[in-house]
């Protein structure tokens, strides 16, 4: 690199750090964690010191390994940076919770400087008050369109909304054609499906379609308790193999599309298909968040910054099959869009939605009781 | 005291691994206890977490299964390790130094791939031979179902098969030909020298190898997590991870681990006396002495083809078709059962561009570290445990003999889960060995020790205490008489457990999942995180690595091991 590019890619920084602290200078809001950077510029300032930027999820999130150095590379030339990157695969999303919440309270620096997780993880990492509160609206290149009735930061700014992707049923596209794609929720129970389907052990989607605002408690206990004999196992939401080799025709439900968008966008002939349910098209959010314990602190804000900008947006779709719905090109945006213009009920999942549902938890547990016992 | 004459040094190396063993114990029955985030403020005290694993209907069930799992397992185990460890070291087959070479290299295939290619050849859907007796004999529905406990049990029996091999291979090297000699002169036959003479002199070796295989099944986690898991048949061991790995947002529920783990020390216990009661009547078995120590091979003719036939056959099933999918599946874009069209797509590009080699070269620094350190360390404290508890007269030898078995009827999750506490919470103000190396290394030494005590004493018990009493009289040290008598004698074990515990550290995953951290990553834990994340291809393209890399050390370890055999005959 000349120094002349240099000079340009520095100058270019400068000039989105002065642009996006004039565009929010009227959004910044009193909070935050004490002696935070005040703005952008000082965030970049406070994040080159730090000079490492540790991750831990589960290599099926955000590209893994290979995409964490992406992401980080991505900052550091933006942001005129040189943060080295150090990734190690971790648990799933839960676990990690669990993880960082134990090495709080042992007072160790938290494995992973940013987290990287569901809604579900938003509203117990906040319960349990291991999350910075963070004023994110200072640090935005840009304003979210947003969506009706969905705050794009987690209680208390506890986590910034980065990512979304549709619940629904991902199925092997060699095995299951034609009418026997799934079109409601009810499809999954012709007999020719019996003891070849699968579901996850950990409810996803049927504990959001559960809620009251959706299909309620009662009606998905009991929807539960029949699939349950209908599901030949149990899988994750990433194990595609299991959906690819034949060993299930189909994944009721899956926690998201992305696997299969990240299929087609990479040209894949995986034989993966995607069916979105009639009842309700759900819109399952991913959250950036930082640990209080977190070492690098200004540097994961950064990078979680970082995701929200046009930049972060499209590597996420291309690379993740995901991105966030409150921003105008996004491609999950899009498909909700589509699905509102033709009625269908559209739910943003989000912690302030899950806790004003009530007794989430418990029903969430209620059904994992249900699917792990065999009938 | 333990005797008169034993070393402060033995006594001390055998004292130390048996304080880490009481402070994870002990740990593990305080957090049987609590409730809420263990060792901190918020945890509560209770006794809720007996009564939760009693209420669970799951229990009970993975209770029966575990049973019906692992007494399958250890059947094939010893029905397949047994006969192949007499024909190499009894018998005059030819080209038998290739069987060790077999049977160890088998161990690199983590338990995982073993799993997977029985899926891909028996699962009722996916399954070849399902397919084809399907297409074949017209059959209406699969005729094999490997997802059942007795399925399961089979797979893993052929993965312990070579444990079942290296346990009774070394007690069948030792044996005196003498007694079966004169069973021949006296007309007993073949069979019936098997029977009444060769059977129950290598009973006590046998029945140890029984113990330690079935406490093996029983915790074992890699083809019931696989096989199992996915098709809610449930085990013991999935059982914790369930219990460690709960639904969303949930905490981990360690307390009710813990409190498995204590039931689990009671079953130890039970083991451990049955055990000793063995041990006891070791010394009608001391038939290698120093005078006559020439053991003669049994001419088997035309049998040795046949022998043969049946080792490259459970190599095949064992360790050819895991192999040949690892690598079939390193080369393919996506998981799908071998066809025309998947071998059409196979390419380099997962391995070349999808593996983040940063992490694998980081991964294999932290294994080779261990490989070096772990076997060394654990044949140290090994053979001063063993010594004491085979030559002592003290009822401390009990004790010991406790301590060591301990450590393999707890599974390593739980070992792993105490050690993490004892390290985030405890000692992080005196040792930083949170996210250490150094932490996993001291839990692999902890979990080796069974393995290692078992074959020491074994070896131990074939050996005559009148060459030991003998320096003794001589006024030599008991330190000395170890190293000059005792460690030339035993030379072939200590190999035997050296390799082992080599391998078992590299290819070892259920600790380092559970104390992995950004430094001390293992090659195996790379393995698992690719596999779970359901990037299949990945694993097996590191698996590749993994297994190529560890044949120039798997062969050089067989040439000191052969060298070493040489040499104490």
């Amino acid at each position: 690199m000349t120094l002349t590019n240099k000079i340009t890619k520095r100058g270019t920084a400068l000039a989105i750090v002065a642009a996006s602290s004039l565009l929010f200078a009227g959004h910044v809001s009193a909070g935050g964690h004490s002696g935070a950077p005040k703005n952008l510029t000082e965030l970049i300032a406070a994040a080159k010191k730090e000079g490492q930027f540790k991750g831990m999820w589960s290599s099926s999130s955000l590209g893994g390994g290979k995409g964490f150095k992406q992401m980080v590379a991505a900052v550091n030339e933006k942001y005129g940076l040189s943060i080295k990157a150090k990734f190690t695969p971790g648990p799933s999303m839960t676990r990690m919770i669990a993880k960082t919440t134990r090495e709080f309270k042992a007072g160790q620096p938290a494995s992973t400087d940013m987290l990287w997780n569901n809604s579900g993880g938003a509203l117990k990492g906040g319960k349990v008050g291991i999350l910075r509160k963070i004023n994110w609206n200072a640090y935005l290149e840009r304003k979210p369109l947003g969506w009706e009735g969905f705050d794009h930061l987690a209680p208390g700014g506890t986590g910034l909304a980065s990512a979304g992707s549709l619940v629904g049923i991902m199925y092997n596209s060699d095995l299951v054609k034609g009418d026997d794609i799934p079109q409601s929720i009810e499809d999954v129970f012709k007999p020719k499906f019996k003891g070849k389907i699968a579901t996850t052990p950990y409810v996803a989607g049927m504990r959001e379609f559960g809620m009251p605002d959706v299909l309620g408690n009662e009606k998905m206990v009991e929807y539960t308790k029949r699939l349950s004999k209908q599901i030949g196992g149990l899988m994750r939401c990433g194990s595609t193999d299991r959906i690819t080799s034949g060993e299930f025709l189909m994944l009721v439900y899956s926690c998201g599309d992305q696997y299969v968008n990240r299929a087609k966008n990479s040209g894949s002939s995986e034989p993966l298909g995607y069916a979105i349910m009639n009842e309700a098209v759900i819109s399952h959010t991913r959250y950036a968040m930082v640990p209080k314990n977190s070492s690098a602190p200004n540097t994961a804000t950064l990078v979680a910054v970082w995701l929200g900008s046009k930049e972060g947006q499209a590597w996420m779709w291309k690379q993740n099959g995901l991105d966030m719905p409150i921003y105008a090109e996004s491609q999950v945006r899009k498909k909700l869009l589509a699905a509102k213009a033709k009625g269908a009920k559209i739910v943003m999942n989000s912690p302030q939605w899950l806790g004003s549902q009530g007794g989430y938890i418990k029903f969430r547990k209620k059904l994992e009781k249900i699917v792990k016992a065999k009938k | 005291m333990l005797r008169h004459n034993s070393s402060p040094i033995l006594i001390a190396l055998a004292a130390m691994p048996m304080l880490v063993i009481l402070v994870l114990v002990a740990i593990l029955i305080w957090l049987s206890f609590q409730t809420g985030i263990l060792g901190t403020s918020d945890a509560n005290y209770t006794l809720s977490n007996y009564k939760d694993v009693f209420k669970d209907p799951i229990f009970a069930q993975a209770v029966y299964n575990t049973f019906i799992f692992s007494v399958t397992a250890t059947f094939v185990a010893m029905a397949i390790g047994l006969p192949i460890a007499w024909v190499t070291e009894r018998t005059t087959m030819a080209c038998k130094s290739w069987v060790y070479v077999i049977m160890t290299l088998g161990l690199l295939i983590p338990g995982i791939y073993t799993a997977m290619g029985w899926t891909f050849l028996a699962h009722e859907r996916i399954g070849f031979i399902n397919r084809w007796a399907v297409q074949i004999f017209g059959f209406s529905e699969a005729p094999l179902n490997i997802a059942t406990p007795v399925g399961m049990g089979c797979v893993q029996g052929m993965s312990l098969a070579a444990l079942g091999f290296i346990l009774t291979a070394q007690m069948f090297r030792s044996m005196n030909p003498s007694l079966e000699e004169a069973a021949n002169i006296h007309g007993l036959g073949f069979w019936g020298t098997i029977r009444r003479i060769t059977l129950p002199l290598a009973m006590p070796a046998i029945l140890a190898a029984v113990i330690y295989i079935v406490v093996i099944a029983v915790a074992t986690f890699d083809v019931p997590a696989i096989i199992g898991l996915g098709s809610r048949i449930y085990m013991l061991s999935t059982y914790i991870y369930l219990k460690t790995n709960p639904g969303d947002e949930e905490m981990a529920q360690h307390g009710i681990t813990a409190a498995l783990g204590v039931m689990m020390i009671i079953v130890a216990l039970l083991l451990t006396l049955w055990y000793s009661r063995v041990l006891r009547k070791g010394d009608q078995y001391g038939v290698v002495t120093g005078k006559g120590y020439r053991p003669n091979l049994i001419d088997i003719g035309g049998w040795g083809k046949a022998a043969w036939g049946f080792i490259i056959l459970y190599m095949f099933a064992s360790k050819i078709l895991p192999l040949l999918l690892i690598g079939y599946t390193a080369f393919i874009p996506y998981l799908a059962p071998p066809s025309a069209k998947m071998f059409s797509l196979m390419t380099l590009e997962p391995l070349l561009e999808e593996i983040d080699w940063e992490l694998v070269l980081r991964g294999m620094g932290n294994t080779f570290l261990l490989v070096l350190t772990v076997p060394a360390a654990t044949l140290v404290v090994a053979f001063a445990i063993s010594w004491l508890i085979i030559r002592s007269k003290s009822k401390g030898r009990y004790v010991l003999e406790f301590g060591a078995f301990l450590p393999h009827a707890l599974p390593e999750i739980i070992l792993a889960i105490s050690a993490l506490l004892l390290a985030l919470f405890y000692l992080k103000d005196i040792v930083p060995l949170y996210g250490s190396v150094t932490l996993i290394a001291i839990v692999y030494v902890i979990t080796r020790i069974s393995f290692a005590t078992r074959a020491i004493n074994s070896a131990l018990l074939q050996i005559h205490k009148e060459l030991e009493e003998a320096a003794h009289t001589a006024g030599i040290s008991p330190v000395k008489t170890s190293w000059n008598i005792l460690v030339p004698l035993l030379r072939p074990t200590l190999m035997a457990v050296w390799i082992w515990s080599a391998i078992l550290v590299y290819r070892e995953l259920t600790v380092a999942v559970f104390l992995v951290g950004h430094d001390n990553i293992t090659l195996p834990a790379v393995i698992w995180s690719y596999w779970q994340s359901g990037a299949v291809n990945l694993a097996a393209g590191v698996t590749l690595v993994m297994t190529v890399l560890l044949i120039p050390l798997i062969l050089l370890f067989w040439w000191f091991g052969r060298k070493s055999v040489m040499q104490s005959s």
